[in-house]
């Protein structure tokens, strides 16, 4: 089983598992560990943890990398697959836009609704 | 992974001379399915040719209402632009429904083209399997069927294409152009992929040295009123069991116009067009919508773990259909 690791490039997301790192050689990368640390965490971390937005941890860092990627998409007004009306300019971020636009990411131990509120807290 | 050589091209013409030159090479854009498959050395390129820095990456309207759309525009940048989104609908949701956030990030438009199955079986080299070692035999056939065909199948393979765009530009007519060293080509989406017959190995009528460098859309008026809807065994994140790229225009009670292709049915995405040819002129009623479905998927051969797909994709175009005639109803 190979990790599908969510990383940002140019503040992008991508599976840095599917990506030649030559054809990146001139993009910025930023991993979890440059998003912050156990000292000063991003605003999005610490309320992972306040809504008990994982378990065992092992895919934390992915949605955490996912979830800056996504949110960054959607203020950027990019639509999802259930977004109703695809010509609107502002598409409110509810549960159901955010659960389709992280499904790229899996959690094992089944945390997803502490993510969903995490990423709601983090996007205030 | 076999090890394996790379370069980057910076224009067209590099790119095109480059694999012109090396035999067993290919051009790698985001990689997505590429890289996957050169893991699994189902690929095994002594060269990859990267093509990611090419100016191939602008959506452009055309004189006469199309649009061109550079074949390095990303997955997710052309579901998000405003011309797709009003003007060609079902493709923006067609993308949209394809993989994942990550992944629409990284695919290209000429990359999704050239998706290749993920029939299990293919990916499984223990397997016998016909579009990997021609001759060796299709092991999916009498196997665990799910997602695999039931139009335009043939003995030596039933695997189906992957793609949710192919399915959208196979009901917009959509245009694949393509350059090498002979010069430029002009591809009918129609004419782009090919069905198993004999020789399921070869899926495109891609020549080996040809780039594809764009797609082009025609004017397409009833695509503004359009949709895809796709079905799969979860809700995201998923290949299509079936799925309907649709548009419909009603005019006094008359379908008067009218396209329509399916997913996850066949070895290329599917353009409906016995069932188009129904419709066209005919009353705009559900009735209607099952006869055509129902004449569409008449041909059909199923295994026994994928013979739900025949009621399905009626059910599904019907369904489709019936949406489209509902809101065109309300506008």
């Amino acid at each position: 089983m190979r990790r599908l690791h969510t990383v940002l490039a140019d503040g992008e997301r991508i599976n840095s598992c599917l990506a030649l790192a030559v054809q990146y050689a001139d993009r910025e990368i930023t991993t979890i560990e440059g998003v912050g640390d156990a000292d000063r965490m991003h605003p999005l971390q610490a309320a992972f943890v306040r809504n008990d937005g994982f378990q065992c941890g092992y895919c934390t860092s992915g949605q955490i990398c996912s979830a800056l990627g996504m949110l960054a998409e959607h203020d950027a007004g990019a639509p999802s697959a259930v977004t109703e009306h695809l010509a609107a300019t502002s598409i409110e971020l509810s549960d159901a836009e955010i659960r389709e636009r992280m499904s790229g990411n899996l959690c094992r131990c089944g945390a997803y609704n502490g993510i969903v509120e995490a990423i709601k807290e983090g996007a205030r | 992974m076999k090890a394996f050589s790379y370069l980057s091209a910076p224009d067209v013409a590099t790119a095109v001379r480059a694999i012109a030159d090396r035999p067993n090479a290919k051009f790698i854009g985001g990689g997505t399915n590429l890289v996957d498959l050169m893991r699994e050395e189902i690929e095994r390129p002594d060269t990859v040719i990267d093509i990611t820095r090419l100016p191939l990456t602008e959506v452009e309207e055309l004189p006469g209402g199309g649009v061109r759309i550079g074949a390095l525009v990303r997955n997710s940048h052309l579901a998000a632009n405003r011309l797709i989104r009003t003007r060609y609908p079902m493709l923006s949701q067609a993308l949209l429904s394809g993989a994942s956030g990550q992944l629409r990030n990284m695919a290209t438009v000429g990359g999704n083209l050239l998706q290749r199955t993920r029939c299990l079986y293919f990916y499984d080299d223990a397997a016998a399997c016909n579009k990997r070692e021609p001759g060796s035999g299709c092991e999916a056939v009498g196997g665990f069927t799910r997602s695999h065909a039931v139009l335009g199948t043939s003995a030596a393979c039933i695997a189906t294409h992957p793609s949710d765009m192919c399915v959208a530009l196979a009901a917009l007519d959509a245009t694949v152009v393509a350059e090498s060293v002979r010069g430029e080509r002009r591809i009918p989406i129609s004419e782009f992929h090919l069905l198993p017959g004999e020789r399921p190995d070869i899926e495109t009528t891609l020549t080996a040295d040809e780039l594809i460098t764009a797609v082009e859309l025609p004017d397409v008026p009833v695509a503004a009123t359009s949709r895809y809807r796709k079905v799969r065994d979860r809700a995201s994140y998923a290949f299509a069991l079936v799925s309907v790229a649709a548009a419909l225009e009603v005019t006094g009670g008359t379908v008067s116009a009218v396209r329509l292709a399916m997913g996850g049915v066949a070895a290329k995405p599917w353009r409906a067009r016995e069932a188009e040819r129904l419709l066209l002129g005919g009353p705009a009623d559900v009735e209607s919508f099952r006869r055509a479905a129902a004449t569409e998927l008449a041909p059909a051969v199923a295994q026994p773990g994928n013979a739900f797909k025949i009621e399905l994709a009626q059910r599904v175009i019907v369904a489709t259909l019936a949406q489209l005639l509902a809101e065109g109803s309300a506008a």
